[in-house]
């Protein structure tokens, strides 16, 4: 059998490229373990920072529940005169149901009307 | 002679290279034994020793799932705190540090420095502080301290509904209410997880939740109408300087608890500041005669036991009738009264004439099928059942007090579970304040099931009772107060004497005055009572208690946007195609 000049260069790169493609591999199998083991800590800085997130929302949370409470709601809403404790706008003010208003919706898509009195003119 | 000399090199140069490959195949050698020595022999040593360096042990942190009231509203929350510990060994603050220590933390400085004067390796400064402050603590950056993260139990609407959500200690250990109630559902055991670390501290993500949480707890209970029941008691005791108050609004048909307040009250930020007599939940834990509010036994078991024509009338005109020996009196002299207007002038004469025909046997039988004498089974510590005596048991006055309401114990919830079930057509309803556990991911855990329906009257009777309790209200009726306007009230008003401990005798000037009913009479919403203990200067329920439910009641049919009893047309803007 005749060996071509061709396989001759071929034998004769493929030990260095061996070698180097296995150094490659070696260290680049070091830098991928220790890539994620730098993201593991980065994830655990992460995890940290969205903890403290997390106790400043439940906080601001429980201070939002506080001040939604109906009793402070209507609270900066009274007002005194004569002696008489009243309530003025800008508290909460339960409807006067005398005063209630209710509507009734109608079946279909037909662009509602309003009437005060069942069948009035309008 | 060049070939000897070339022969010598070879020699020198083997000798070299053997003790070149003997140095290093020893050094292999030695390499080798230790590695053996490391890896076999002190493999348990080093093991834990790298352990220790490598890993470390953190908490997973426990919280107590949270309360939210009937529309997701929160009652009881988790806030996130730090607490601050040192170890004295390790510590190294001096004076100037103390000094910035204590003005951060609010304390005295010596308080500071005993805690780090101490033998032991582990000491709490200071528990459950607010973020910003653990923060400025931090920045201090001393030396031998630590923080632990905390949560602290937080109830942002204060004093609201507080005898029903409850409270917890220190340590988050359940002591009132809800709290107490469904502690297994709400607390979860939170564990430990080991997690890797480097030589600088630095920890690696473990990939898993640090927070364990438990489950949640939906209430029946109402913020809006619970907010309007507490207001309107705050003023009525005000106004009476009553010893104490209770009230209840129930949903007469599913027997959901929509509020519950009781008068005193505590804080629940601050149950250690509370006394026993503010944190007990006198709606269910306290007894009372019920006075008139009985009277509703007699009637319903005579019109169920059909006892008497219609058009029957009873002979009150004298004001008082005597059972046993003992006199009873009216408070006015009524006349001849029908037996619709017996229970609407709620005359004592006439209650006990009809309770004498009924027989002690019948009054026992039909007070317990309205659920007197036993506990409600309310989904909250401390119910008593209050009582009733066994006929056989009964005095020869017994026949001349308990028709009127005396000689019984009850307590307000009973009473309105049995007013419920006139305003439901005769059922005896589970009360229970919680509607819906759920995990944290929302996923159901519980939720109410109403058992069988317990018959305790049936639907004529109701019916009758419900026009019989709507003349109360009306002109003519105790309870006038009641009435509000756009939609019938049914209801009764009671006024009981309490005893005197120092006499052991009816007392003269301390009573209780009541008002239970529902509304709208003929399509009840709301079934509610009201109960005011030992008001000052008026002692009728119908003066005293009837106007705090005509007040609630007004304001909760608004926020519940329930309409008017008159006809829908009427001041009502109609949409129409």
């Amino acid at each position: 059998m005749r060996r071509t000049r061709k396989n001759s260069i071929f034998s004769l790169m493929s030990k260095p490229v061996c070698v180097v493609l296995l150094l490659v591999s070696v260290f680049g199998l070091v830098w991928l373990r220790s890539s994620v083991t730098s993201a593991a800590y980065t994830i655990r800085e992460l995890e940290d920072k969205r903890s403290a997130e997390l106790k400043e929302m439940k906080t601001l949370l429980a201070e939002r529940s506080r001040l939604m409470a109906l009793q402070n709601i209507e609270l900066p809403g009274q007002s005194y005169s004569g002696g008489e404790k009243k309530l003025v706008s800008g508290g909460y003010v339960f409807p006067d149901r005398v005063k209630v208003i209710h509507v009734q919706r109608a079946k279909g898509t037909d662009v509602y009307r309003a009437s005060y009195q069942p069948g009035e003119q309008r | 002679m060049r070939q000897g000399l070339n022969q010598g090199r070879d020699d020198a140069n083997r000798k070299r290279t053997i003790i070149l490959n003997t140095i290093i195949i020893f050094s292999f050698v030695v390499v080798f034994f230790r590695l053996a020595d490391i890896m076999v022999l002190k493999n348990k040593f080093y093991s834990e020793k790298a352990s220790s360096q490598q890993v470390k042990t953190e908490d997973i942190q426990a919280r107590r799932g949270n309360i939210y009231d009937r529309k997701g509203r929160e009652v009881a929350i988790n806030l996130e705190l730090e607490s601050l510990y040192c170890d004295p060994e390790e510590a190294h603050a001096n004076a100037d540090t103390v000094r910035k220590l204590s003005s951060i933390l609010n304390t005295e400085p010596k308080a500071i420095k005993a805690k780090l004067s101490q033998d032991r390796r582990f000491v709490w400064v200071d528990r459950k502080l607010p973020l910003d402050t653990a923060e400025r603590v931090r920045k201090l950056n001393v030396q031998g301290f630590g923080f632990m993260p905390e949560a602290k139990r937080f109830y942002p609407r204060g004093t609201l509904a507080s005898h029903i959500i409850g409270a917890v200690g220190g340590e988050n250990q359940p002591l009132e209410g809800i709290e107490l109630q469904y502690d297994r559902y709400l607390r979860i055991s939170g564990g430990k997880v080991k997690v890797a670390r480097d030589a600088s501290g630095r920890v690696l993500s473990t990939g898993m939740n640090m927070e364990a949480k438990g489950n949640d707890v939906i209430l029946t209970i109402d913020e809006g109408l619970q907010y309007i029941v507490e207001k309107e008691l705050d003023k009525a005791m005000a106004t009476w300087r009553a010893v104490a108050a209770t009230a209840i609004m129930m949903d007469p048909f599913t027997g959901e608890i929509l509020a519950l307040a009781n008068r005193p009250t505590y804080d629940l930020n601050d149950i250690s500041g509370a006394n026993r007599h503010e944190v007990r939940n006198r709606a269910i834990t306290d007894i009372y005669e019920p006075g008139s509010t009985f009277k509703i036994v007699v009637g319903s078991a005579a019109l169920e036991e059909k006892l008497f024509p219609k058009g029957q009338t009873f002979d009150c005109s004298r004001g008082s009738i005597e059972v046993g020996g003992k006199n009873v009196r009216d408070a006015h002299k009524h006349g001849v009264l029908t037996f619709e207007e017996v229970i609407q002038k709620s005359s004592n004469v006439g209650s006990i004439m009809i309770g004498m025909r009924l027989g002690k046997d019948r009054i026992y039988e039909y007070a317990k099928r309205l659920g007197f004498g036993d506990k409600t089974d309310l989904d909250l510590p401390g119910e008593v059942s209050g009582w009733i005596r066994k006929p056989d048991r009964w005095s020869a006055t017994s026949l001349g007090a308990i028709p009127i309401g005396q000689e019984v114990a009850v307590t307000p919830l009973q009473v309105l579970r049995a007013y419920a079930a006139i305003a439901n057509g005769g059922y005896l309803v589970q009360p229970h304040v919680v509607a819906e556990i759920r995990t944290p991911d929302g996923q159901p855990v519980f939720s109410f099931q109403e058992g069988k329906k317990k018959r305790a009257l049936s639907e004529r009777t109701a019916a009758t009772m419900r026009d019989i309790l709507k003349t109360v209200v009306e002109e003519g009726g105790t309870a006038t107060g009641a009435a509000i306007q756009g939609n019938k009230v049914a209801g009764k008003t009671g006024t009981a004497q309490l005893i005197d401990p120092r006499t052991k005798r009816y007392s003269k000037d301390r009573f209780i005055g009541s008002f239970v009913g529902f509304v709208p009479a003929d399509k009840p919403r709301l079934a509610m009572i009201v109960v005011i203990n030992e008001p000052k200067g008026q002692i009728y329920g119908g003066v005293v208690a009837a106007p705090v439910f005509k007040n609630v009641a007004d304001q909760a049919l608004s926020y519940l946007n329930i309409p008017m009893d008159e006809s829908p047309a009427k001041n009502m803007l109609l949409v129409k195609q």
